[in-house]
């Protein structure tokens, strides 16, 4: 069997998809974070592959700033759902509390 | 090459299909991290070294620790009964969703001709010099963006100093 | 000496600023002095005109006088000049003069009244309204004064506003002239078109002109507005309500001057109307329709000041069966014996409402000829004028003129016309002593309050006495003839050789059997006429009659009522509604989107993939069209 490039961007849509079902179904903060996790790598990847395909380096450049990003992004997430636990005593959003977030 | 592609590429999916229906935290955690590893090894095999290697140190081994203090800081089971029973309903929606995101993803890829993978394999100097030649301006941007992070999740965590006895 | 034209209009005009702007603060000895002094000195400034144009009747017949010229483009202009001819002379000085007795009159009638000096003013401003129309030499002048008379007829039948009824009668005035006088507009423009704006230039310029479809549609149009300034058919029906207004005002403006203005439009522009006979005989024949239908809704009226209304409906019926026939100078004598006894007779019934305490239904006057002798006497001599009792008026002969010429004028039916006219003749003398009769025979009904001052008399006895001398204006023995005079305007008379002496003498027994017959009916056989009334056919007739042959009704039911109908259809607004519908929608687009804030956080995980999606979606199908 050929490697093709629709192999591997395949890969990385099948873990894409499994990060949306996962950003939709979970009940627990972190997890939902973890999920977004996923979907920015696999994005990544996508752009290493199709970098590689084209023999130039931008995809993996591509990558490194989506790591970044991604880093960044983590980090806030994460103080703030620190933040919400002292606050709600709890990351569970199908609370009643943590469902109405005006308060 | 190819059965390292293929093989590397079936654990990230397992892996990462596991890491979501765990509902312990950590669980889910270790199995993400071994997905990414895996995916590292993917990249590996078609010659994209620098991103493999910097998955594993930045994203399994920063990223994904710092999701695992969290969560042995918060300690969110204690705190919730364990619910195994799957409710469906609540799945259609959800469902329903990824199929449609599904058919327009194999949509968006069969737009395209079957092409070889790899035409010649990058390696770290000449990523590194693109990086600094025409991206300088966006390592620069990240730069900032990873100062800004570091400012918020500096301010936004730290124990606030009205209250007392508090774990931060 | 003819140079002081232009101080006949201004002078009132200047009466009515003065009154306007100080007269509540001044006594009102003073406001009257103004109001009517203003009226004396044009009377007097006519008296030099007449020296004066009758210096200079052999060389010139017009005296043209401008003063100032407000725009011009090329033909179109605006410029205050006026006209004095032998019309016009003769107009004024009726306007003038019996707009001076009515003035002297209305001091002592409105004295009371706390309006006094507003009633001044407008009695001022209509008679400089009045006379730059009869001297405007440019046709936006004419149309200065002519909307000036309306508006002041208005503004004096609505004089008493405070009760709404006066109020409905000044705006039912002022909307039917309206409508006439939109007609008369469109007319007037298509002849400016054409001829430019001086009158003069018009009337002459006609003349020469083939007789085209619009120079007919013109004339007809024009007709149309004097009709409706004129109160005939079929705009007649506001003049009857107009007697809301103090009797001065029916005695100067719905009697003597202002509803003839109608026939000094068709005087003026007589060229226009003596081009195409068929113009001609519509003409007559609005006249002989409303002089019947006016006369006979006079014999039955019960309030003495509408029976005078609808007599004057039907007497310019008669000036106007004169124009169509061509005698357009025998109009002008007639309206000039009119205008005396009809202001005569309207400041009589004023007398005489005034001393029974201002009440205006006959039937409950009766035997006032012992007590209020002098007001009988002229009141008496005010009717043979109007019912042309031969020899002692010159009401007389101006109707006979009127008969004379019908009878020769060139139409095929003239005969049947002249009939018709003689008929209309009988039935104002039937009327007319019936009111007489009603009011000063019989038992006695009403109480007298109190008597009239002599400044009320006054002018009645010289009105009587102008009554009476208006004969010697036809008299062949001291050798004045009016239609002479006026025939540099109009043309000499056409001669009438096959109307044979004896038929005057005729219609002149006629007259006077009516006369003595309506002794007979009103005074004697009054169960007779009751009965008459009581009985089926004669009590819808009567009805009929009073209400002035359903023309109110018709007009109610077919333009009012559907104008009404419309306008509550849009009531609403239904425009506002739409563009406030525009705003509403948004808002209401507004309030259903902010729904979608539910501040659940799993419903803004699932509305972002649904984002995703569309995008995704939207992107591949452009993709998929393209390629």
């Amino acid at each position: 069997m050929i490697l093709s490039l629709h192999q591997g961007l395949a890969v990385t849509m099948i873990i894409f998809l499994i990060g949306v079902f996962g950003l939709l179904t979970k009940k627990n903060l972190i997890l939902i974070l973890l999920s977004i996790e996923i979907m920015l790598n696999a994005a990544g990847v996508a752009f290493v592959l199709v970098g590689a395909h084209l023999g130039k380096a931008d995809g993996q450049v591509m990558f490194i700033f989506i790591l970044a990003v991604a880093a960044a992004e983590v980090a806030v997430g994460l103080a703030l759902i620190l933040r919400c636990f002292k606050e709600f005593k709890s990351i569970n959003i199908s609370e009643p509390i943590l469902r109405r977030l005006r308060s | 090459m190819t059965i390292l592609f293929y093989s590397s590429a079936v654990l990230s999916i397992i892996a990462t299909f596991l890491a979501i229906t765990r509902h312990h935290p950590i669980h889910a955690l270790l199995y993400v991290i071994l997905s990414l590893i895996s995916l590292s090894v993917m990249m590996f095999s078609i010659g994209a070294f620098l991103a493999a290697a910097l998955e594993v140190i930045v994203y399994a081994g920063a990223i994904m620790v710092l999701f695992v203090f969290v969560v042995l800081i918060i300690n969110p089971l204690t705190h919730e009964d364990v619910k195994c029973h799957f409710n469906f309903k609540k799945l259609i929606l959800p469902v329903f969703m990824m199929l449609i995101l599904t058919g327009e993803f194999v949509f968006a890829l069969f737009l395209q001709q079957p092409t070889k993978i790899v035409s010649e394999f990058v390696d770290v100097k000449s990523v590194s010099q693109e990086l600094f030649s025409t991206y300088a301006i966006g390592v620069e941007l990240s730069s900032m963006i990873l100062l800004a992070g570091l400012v918020g999740a500096f301010h936004l965590a730290r124990r606030s100093k009205k209250k007392e006895g508090e774990i931060s | 000496m003819l140079e002081l034209l232009w101080i006949v209009p201004f002078s009132p005009l200047l009466g009515f600023l003065f009154l306007v702007l100080y007269g509540r603060r001044l006594p009102e000895k003073y406001v009257a002095i103004i109001g009517t002094g203003s009226v004396a000195i044009s009377s007097l400034i006519i008296i030099f005109l007449w020296i004066g144009f009758l210096r200079i009747f052999y060389e010139e017949s017009s005296f043209s006088q401008k003063l100032w010229t407000s725009f011009s483009i090329d033909q179109i202009s605006l410029s205050f000049s006026f006209y004095l001819d032998a019309l016009s002379l003769v107009m004024i000085s009726v306007v003038a003069l019996v707009g001076f007795l009515i003035h002297l009159y209305s001091i002592e009638y409105m004295r009371k009244d706390e309006g006094f000096s507003r009633f001044m003013a407008y009695m001022n401003l209509f008679t400089a309204a009045m006379l730059i129309l009869l001297l405007a030499d440019n046709v936006f002048l004419l149309f200065i004064g002519w909307e000036g008379v309306g508006l002041c007829s208005y503004l004096l039948i609505g004089f008493w506003y405070q009760d709404q009824k006066n109020c409905d009668a000044a705006m039912k005035a002022f909307f039917m002239t309206r409508i006439a006088d939109t007609a008369m507009m469109i007319g007037m423009f298509f002849l400016v078109v054409h001829f430019g704006t001086n009158i003069q230039n018009i009337v002459v310029n006609i003349k020469g002109e083939p007789t085209s479809t619009w120079l007919v549609i013109a004339s007809i149009l024009v007709l149309l507005g004097g009709l409706g300034k004129s109160a005939q058919v079929p705009f007649q029906t506001w003049l009857p309500d107009a007697m809301a207004g103090p009797t001065p005002v029916s005695a100067l403006i719905h009697a003597a001057t202002m509803v003839t203005a109608g026939v000094y439009l068709v005087a003026r522009f007589h060229t226009l109307f003596s081009l195409n006979i068929t113009v001609q005989e519509l003409v007559m024949i609005v006249g002989l329709i409303t002089s019947i239908v006016a006369g006979l809704s006079a014999l039955t009226q019960t309030d003495i000041k509408r029976v005078l209304a609808y007599s004057t409906m039907s007497q310019i019926g008669y000036m106007f069966i004169a124009l169509g026939s061509g005698a357009f100078s025998v109009a002008i004598f007639h309206f000039v014996t009119h205008a005396f006894f009809k202001a005569l007779l309207f400041l009589c019934a004023g007398a005489v409402i005034v001393s029974l305490g201002h009440e205006q239904d006959m039937l409950k006057m009766g035997g006032l000829r012992k007590k209020l002798p002098l007001v009988f006497w002229t009141f008496l001599i005010g009717a043979c004028g109007l019912s042309s009792i031969p020899l002692i008026t010159g009401g007389f002969l101006s109707k006979e003129m009127i008969l004379s010429q019908t009878y020769t004028a060139p139409f095929n039916m003239s005969h049947v016309y002249w009939g018709i006219g003689v008929l209309g003749a009988l039935i104002t003398a039937l009327y007319t002593f019936r009111m007489l009769i009603l009011v000063f025979w019989g038992e006695e009904k009403g109480k007298i309050f109190h008597h009239v001052s002599f400044v009320m008399i006054l002018p009645l006895l010289i009105l009587a006495g102008f009554t009476v001398g208006s004969s010697l204006l036809e008299n062949r023995v001291i050798g004045i003839s009016l239609t002479t005079f006026l025939s540099p305007v109009f043309g000499a008379l056409a001669p009438h050789s096959e109307y044979s002496d004896l038929l005057p003498i005729i219609i002149s027994l006629l007259t006077l059997a009516v006369v003595s017959f309506s002794f007979l009916l009103f005074l004697r056989n009054v169960t007779l006429l009751s009965s008459l009334k009581n009985s089926g056919l004669g009590s819808f007739v009567h009805k009929f009659l009073t209400a002035g042959w359903g023309f109110d009704f018709v007009f109610t039911s077919a333009i009012v009522k559907p104008f009404l109908l419309l306008i509550s259809l849009i009531k609403k607004d239904p425009i506002d509604i739409g563009c406030g519908g525009i705003g509403q929608s948004i808002l209401w687009l507004g309030s259903n989107f902010r729904k979608s804030d539910t501040s659940v956080l799993g419903h803004y995980i699932v509305s972002l993939i649904l984002g995703v999606l569309l995008l995704l979606g939207g992107v591949l199908l452009y993709i998929f069209v393209l390629t």
